[in-house]
């Protein structure tokens, strides 16, 4: 009885470890390693087509900061195109991006949803085909991108390779309460360090939903946008990836965002995310262990652990079970089964190497008193792991029904609030 | 039960001492502003000229009446001492210890300083300065020409609203831009330049490419089409005089034969190397190296990441095509000519 | 006269760098912080592996020390606590002729009657009430007295169920905690070696940090025993899976994080001596072939 625990216990263990040397990796690498950002300091170029989607659901409090900041940024004029996606909003967002597609119908050609899917990748499926220019970026409604964002996020596209960008999501509600300095905390790790080392070691950043963009021709070539899923971000990333193209991860190209204020929004936002990530972890685990040529071994091997990294929250809580299971068994105390358990119970905290992620990012930003909230990580974690884990049971719970729910996350943002200036 | 009460209680303090930073960052926090998030600098090469130029207006327009015109030593209303010189250099001979001037140095009519100075603030020109062998600056900022002599250091950056002319030997680092034109000399080290033309040792505007009509290239087997552009697996060597009509990915290196043409973008994971009046009509992308022939063209960007070599007389963009050539390190030919930016972190040079 | 030329020059050369890469306030302008980078020293590759290797032979060589000061600290708690019950230890050896005594209180186990399983199980469920009625600000707390009251209801679960004799005495818990926390306590200098001591602090604000840890685990485990032997005496068995799975390793690991989020907030050396950091910009590696 104790081997049947013990083994899966073991493979647990291992997992988390892989997990761990990945984290610590990747920190390595981004302190100490060749940094890849080739086409950052491409400042002059003839800039081609761009149309910039901004999907929209009841975002009355944000959607016209977000024009403002479209409208504002130096990309030549008459080569954008902004296209926000009224997606059944009951709110006063169709009449907003109206009002500006009114004083500005050159540049502003909202779409309005009334019908269709739910759901931000049913709204992008549908508006893809509103533009025929060659680079698609998109953005959240709650996001601010600066007046050089654009520019540094089409530079990539010149290279032929390149099917998909990404750019770094920067918290601007950081000090609202102890929920959001650890989310900021949080996009540091996974944007500084992580998204930043996969870039330097060639592996797979992934395509965020925002703050990014893909190539027309490249989504034309897979079918468009998937609207069956929840993380149509993910989905696109490990698509491009499998049909020979390449995702570019671009830490330069900051863009403010919202995070969640509020505890219940944290829970909604995560839980949509294992569940749209685990939709692909099922999709493409197997096309990619297949392994096309054109793809590396350490690709695939990357590939696979950030398929799961929605996944690896069940597999610590079924860690945890196994542990008191033993307990309870009575493990007999030799030294290596005591070594066993303290790596088992070290490891439930969400392992070290998550934290030396975090501490060097915040370290490189040059955010040094932010790291000592470190300790409160670990309660995030726990909201993470629970809010994950169930999401992952109810998943798999009715995996048989075809339609997932989405929810959108809460803005907290009034429309006279003074936004950060990032100008210097 | 006081006395597990005292027990936990001594626990309790000792647990939660090193707790004691975080949870006073918690209750009076210190660090909680979003990060800056860069907007202007990043991408606008002429960033810190023209914010310079802003500044030194504001400035001087508090000035009072007398240090408005006329030679002129004092201070600005934000305290930085600076001298105007108006007709002549003799007005800077006012700071003395070898040549090294501590002031901002507003300069009203034209003027060519001697050589060997060293401005260790900016030096503003309202006409056109040409500056002497062997000087250093820390930055530049003219509104009409502007030359560096010989062996002369910029350190931060400089700005030519005419054409600015850089002798041999000079090293310009920091951001060197023009409204009009760069001309840069022989063994000239820089790090980043923009203007509308920048080009080495040439004074003129290159000939355009010769039109040709090659015979169409086809890919070898095992060649397949992604999206818009062709993928090769390997090296891929094409000849000379043929013309090739998409964009190309190649796994290994590119070599592009003489006077071959390419009519879209190409990428190597390893170099691209292109031989001598090649075309590509797009971008060059190199995982490694970007190595020009002369007298090739390049429609697009130019990047690597590692490194760039452009041959003599080669042309990047066009007067209605900027572009930006960009690697850690960059080399420039005699002759080489580019339309737009050039960036080169590391460190370029022309040769 | 060619030596003082060149001290003159480097002189010069020095001050130019200077104003090259300072700011109007004096301060170094640094790379952006999306390419900013640590320099790599071999003399900070070389104090890593001393701090990392010194300290896990430091905790190593104290043992018997350790040993000795928990002993006295159980010796001295035990009276104050009135507990009426043995001191005794227990011998340990490690491979390098390291022995050392772990000490342990002689009290028998209580066991759980059915009256403590019920007022077990009422508190059990005051506590998930709580985690209840909690508005959702304290969500965190509320998940954490859930998990609380979880685990506490399989203790419940077990002795009231179960066939098989709880399978650990008291002696047991306390031995398996302080072998835990000595084996934290081991592994500190390791995981700060490759955590901490990376970065570019000060050589003795490392040093500092790492005996700091060594030194409040070396005094918290043994009142943490402590606090569980009461809890247990009076509590029965049926505490000890909640404070040996919730308050035990788990808190040791808080106090390294602690500290060790204490450390990464401090200023680096390049900070201090306004030395401009690198974006590592180098050569590339070959592509795919």
């Amino acid at each position: 009885m104790r081997l049947a625990l013990l083994i899966p216990l073991y493979v647990i263990v291992a997992v988390l470890v892989v997990y761990t040397i990945r984290h610590y990796l990747f920190t390595l690498n981004r302190l100490f390693g060749r940094h890849r950002q080739p086409y950052v300091d491409i400042g002059t170029a003839a800039w081609p087509r761009v149309a910039v989607f901004v999907p929209c659901h009841n975002e009355e409090r944000v959607v016209a900061h977000m024009l403002d900041a479209l409208l504002a940024c130096d990309y030549p004029e008459q080569q954008l195109v902004i296209i926000p996606i009224d997606d059944r909003s009951t709110d006063a967002t169709g009449r907003i991006v109206d009002e500006y597609a009114t004083r500005i119908p050159a540049r502003i050609r909202p779409l309005h949803r009334t019908g269709g899917k739910p759901g931000k990748a049913a709204a992008l499926k549908e508006a893809s085909s509103a533009s025929d220019a060659p680079i698609h970026l998109v953005f959240d409604a709650d996001y601010l991108p600066g007046r050089g964002l654009i520019k540094q996020l089409v530079a990539p596209f010149f290279d032929p390779e390149v099917g998909a960008v990404m750019g770094r999501v920067v918290p601007m509600n950081v000090g609202k309460s102890l929920l959001t300095r650890l989310l900021d905390l949080e996009r540091t790790g996974g944007y500084q360090v992580d998204q930043q080392a996969r870039m330097n070691l060639d592996l797979i950043p992934q395509y965020g939903g925002t703050v990014g963009g893909v190539r027309r021709a490249a989504l034309l070539e897979l079918g468009g946008w998937r609207d069956d899923t929840l993380a149509e971000d993910t989905d696109i990333t490990f698509q491009l990836v499998l049909a020979g193209w390449e995702v570019v991860y671009q830490n330069r190209s900051e863009c403010y965002e919202e995070v969640p204020e509020t505890w219940p929004s944290r829970i909604r936002q995560i839980k949509r995310w294992a569940r749209g990530h685990n939709q692909s972890l099922a999709r493409y685990w197997w096309p990619l262990l297949k392994r096309p040529a054109h793809i590396r071994r350490r690709t695939v091997v990357d590939g696979l652990l950030l398929l799961g990294v929605f996944a690896v929250g069940p597999l610590l809580l079924i860690g945890w079970g196994l542990a008191i299971a033993l307990y309870y068994l009575g493990i007999p105390l030799s030294a290596g089964i005591q070594a066993i358990l303290v790596v088992a119970m070290y490891s439930t905290l969400g392992n070290f190497a998550a934290f030396f992620e975090v501490a060097a990012g915040a370290r490189l930003d040059g955010s040094r008193k932010r790291i000592l909230l470190l300790p409160f990580l670990i309660v995030g974690f726990l909201v993470s792991l629970v809010s994950v884990s169930w999401a992952t049971v109810a998943q798999v719970s009715t995996f048989w029904r075809r339609h997932d729910h989405w929810e959108k996350t809460e803005r907290h943002r009034t429309a006279d609030q003074k936004l950060p200036n990032g100008d210097a | 039960m006081p006395a597990f009460l005292a027990l936990l209680g001594v626990t309790l303090v000792w647990f939660l001492l090193p707790l004691i930073p975080a949870i006073r960052e918690l209750l009076r926090p210190t660090d909680t502003a979003p990060l800056r998030v860069v907007d202007r600098s990043s991408g606008y090469v002429a960033y810190f000229a023209r914010n310079f130029r802003t500044y030194l207006d504001k400035q001087i327009a508090a000035l009072p009446a007398e240090a408005q015109a006329g030679d002129y030593l004092g201070k600005l209303p934000d305290g930085t001492q600076f001298i105007r010189v108006h007709k002549s250099a003799e007005a800077l001979t006012h700071e003395v210890e070898a040549a090294t001037h501590n002031r901002l140095v507003v300069v009203d009519a034209p003027l060519e300083l001697p050589g060997n100075e060293m401005f260790l603030m900016e030096v503003y020109a309202r006409a056109t300065l040409i500056g002497g062998p062997n000087a250093v600056y820390r930055a530049i900022y003219a509104e009409r020409d502007l030359g560096l002599g010989e062996g002369s250091k910029v350190l931060r950056w400089a700005h030519a609203g005419g054409t600015f002319g850089v002798s041999a030997h000079t090293v310009l680092r920091g951001r060197v831009t023009s409204d009009k034109r760069v001309v840069l000399g022989h063994n000239v080290v820089f790090e980043r330049i923009g203007a509308p033309v920048i080009s080495v040792a040439r004074e003129n505007e290159p000939p355009p490419p010769p039109p040709s009509s090659p015979k169409e290239y086809r890919l070898p087997e095992g060649s397949r089409r992604v999206g818009d552009h062709m993928r090769v697996t390997g090296d891929l060597d094409i000849p000379e005089g043929v013309r090739f009509m998409s964009s190309l990915v190649v796994s290994g290196t590119l070599r592009v034969g003489l006077g071959s043409i390419i009519e879209g973008s190409v990428k190597a994971h390893r170099d691209v190397e292109l031989a001598d009046e090649a075309q590509v009509h797009g971008a060059v992308v190199a995982r490694r190296r970007v190595m020009v022939g002369a007298a090739a063209w390049i429609g697009g960007p130019v990047i690597a990441e590692e490194r760039i070599r452009l041959g003599r007389d080669t042309v990047v963009g066009g007067p209605d095509l900027p572009a930006t050539v960009s690697a850690p390190e960059v080399e420039l030919a005699n002759g080489a000519t580019v339309y737009g930016q050039i960036s080169a972190p590391v460190g370029g040079r022309t040769f | 006269m060619a030596g003082k030329s060149a001290r003159v020059a480097l002189a010069q050369a020095r001050r130019l760098e200077g104003l090259r890469v300072r700011g109007v306030r004096g301060g170094v302008i640094a790379p952006h912080r999306s390419m900013v980078g640590l320099p790599w020293t071999l003399w900070r590759l070389v104090t890593t592996l001393v701090l990392s290797a010194g300290g896990v032979v430091l905790v190593v060589a104290s043992l018997p020390w350790v040993g000795r000061f928990w002993q006295l600290i159980f010796e001295r708690a035990r009276d104050f606590l009135g507990i009426d019950a043995p001191l005794g230890d227990q011998q340990f050896g490690l491979p390098g002729n390291v022995h050392f005594t772990l000490p342990f209180i002689g009290a028998l186990t209580p066991q759980p009657d059915p009256r403590a399983l019920w007022i077990a199980g009422a508190a059990s469920l005051v506590v998930f009430a709580v985690s209840v009625l909690l508005p959702v600000r304290f969500t965190p707390l509320r998940y954490f007295l859930r998990l609380l009251a979880l685990l506490q209801g399989t203790a419940i679960l077990f002795f009231a169920i179960a066939s098989d004799p709880f399978p650990y005495r008291l002696t047991d818990h306390v031995f398996v905690l302080e072998t835990a926390g000595l084996v934290v306590m081991g592994l500190a200098p390791l995981l700060l070696g490759f955590t901490l001591h990376v970065f570019d602090l000060a050589l003795w604000k490392k040093l500092l940090l790492t005996l700091a840890v060594l030194a409040h685990l070396a005094v918290f485990i043994p009142l943490q025993v402590l606090v569980h032997i009461w809890l247990v005496l009076h509590g029965t068995a049926l505490v000890m899976p909640v404070l040996f799975l919730v308050f035990g390793l788990l808190l040791d690991v808080m106090v390294f994080v602690a500290f060790y989020g204490w450390a990464m907030s401090w200023r680096g050396q390049l900070e201090r001596h306004q030395v401009r950091p690198p974006a590592h910009l180098g050569r590339a590696r070959g592509g795919r072939a």
